[in-house]
């Protein structure tokens, strides 16, 4: 047998009894992301929230172990699929038809799996994923789980889940230390949104999908610059290539600058 | 040296592109935008009696009618009956730059906002609360 009783234990041990699993920032990210996709299925009263969120994981865990198959690699514990999976559940509308949750999926890992150069791949997973099924299916990005987390908060699960958004921010900013592109690109950010829109209320330039995006998607660990004087320069380019006049051809402006920012800094990181 | 010389040019080129950006970029505020006070309310039947407005309903599922088609100088005006705060900003989310004549905000429930549409075009909207409520105005 490939896997027998004995073996399966002591990974479970290792894995979940002895909680080395919630160690890895990747679990812990995972865990925050979950939370997310549970207060925004809450908030929403939707079942179809929820097939969402299992269709995006189960898709993306799937085409990963096909993946790593083909390039004779050893599966192991996938909790970077898990969080690219809730990634594109979180982003995905759960009113589009099922397979587009699966050609997402798809061609997010793809492109991490076959997208690559020097053992490493180059764009963003769950971005990369997002972006293509956007151009190919004709919609715009959705970011539905990550838009009803309004400020002023109505009510108490409202500021609720306005502390879970930012929970991530522990994982990205002080375990991963990204807390220079954090910065630099929400500075940026709300300096162009303030001059480019003249909101200057905090209810005008907080946005959820941004913080969102700033904790998470921006500074993934393997995309992204891990050297602290080349983190302001991405996280000020993404900024403000999102408010380039072109995006408005595209599926969605944060993504885009994202990827075109991955392709750029992936000599510099 | 390389890596240094790479650093060194994509800043200048952020730098000369936010410049040109900031200069260049002209928001016009919106020729004619109203927001309804909670006293003034415009209701679905007033709006139907009259034939210079188009409605468009705010409902818990999205926009009715999501797309809607009208001449130049017509006015639009967006009824929420969703039972929570609605939202009508012009697409992309989040930037919503593309027509910011189109970023009414927020609105409670049995309140509305309007636009009088001036400009020929297909402009898309969202709310921003719940991007995946997505509608358009054709103008012609």
């Amino acid at each position: 047998m490939l896997v027998n009783r004995r073996s399966l234990t002591r990974f479970l041990r290792e894995q979940v009894w002895n909680n080395r699993w919630r160690r890895i920032p990747k679990m812990q990210m995972a865990g925050f992301l979950a939370l997310i996709a549970l207060s925004a299925a809450i908030f929403s009263h939707s079942i179809s929230a929820l097939t969402v969120f299992i269709l995006s994981i189960g898709s993306v865990l799937f085409f990963e172990y096909c993946f790593l198959r083909i390039r004779r690699v050893k599966p192991f514990l996938l909790s970077a699929s898990i969080v690219t999976g809730l990634i594109i559940g979180l982003l995905t509308s759960p009113f589009l038809p099922w397979y587009v949750v699966i050609i997402a999926a798809l061609i997010a890992v793809f492109s991490k799996q076959f997208i690559r150069l020097n053992k490493q791949h180059i764009f963003n997973p769950a971005a990369f994923g997002l972006f293509s099924a956007g151009l190919l299916f004709h919609y715009d990005i959705s970011w539905w789980a990550v838009s009803f987390q309004s400020w002023p908060p109505h009510n108490f699960f409202l500021a609720v889940c306005i502390l879970i958004l930012i929970l991530p921010g522990y994982v990205s900013g002080v375990y991963l230390r990204r807390y220079g592109s954090i910065l630099a690109f929400l500075i940026v950010y709300i300096f162009l949104k303030y001059k480019l829109t003249h909101q200057a209320t905090v209810v005008g330039l907080y946005d959820p999908t941004v913080i969102f995006f700033s904790l998470v998607m921006l500074p993934e660990p393997m995309t992204t610059p891990r050297k602290l004087n080349r983190q302001p320069l991405f996280g000020s380019v993404v900024a403000l290539i999102s408010f380039l006049p072109l995006m408005k051809w595209l599926p969605d402006p944060l993504l885009t600058a994202l990827l075109f920012a991955n392709g750029l800094f992936f000599k510099f990181r | 040296m390389n890596n240094k010389l790479g650093v060194g040019l994509v800043a200048a080129v952020v730098l000369v592109v936010g410049f040109i950006m900031l200069s260049n970029r002209q928001v016009t505020a919106p020729v004619t935008q109203t927001a309804s006070s909670p006293t003034t309310a415009i209701s679905p039947a007033m709006t139907k009696e009259d034939k210079t407005v188009s409605k468009v309903t705010v409902t818990a599922s999205g926009f009715d009618p999501a797309v809607i088609t009208v001449k130049k100088g017509t006015k639009v005006a967006w009824f929420n009956g969703s039972g929570t705060i609605a939202n009508v900003s012009s697409a992309k989310h989040p930037t919503h730059l593309v027509y910011p004549k189109l970023n009414l905000g927020d609105f409670a429930d049995g309140q509305s906002v309007s636009l009088v549409f001036t400009d020929a075009g297909i402009f898309k909207y969202h709310n921003h609360l719940n991007p995946s409520q997505f509608g358009s105005v054709t103008v012609e």
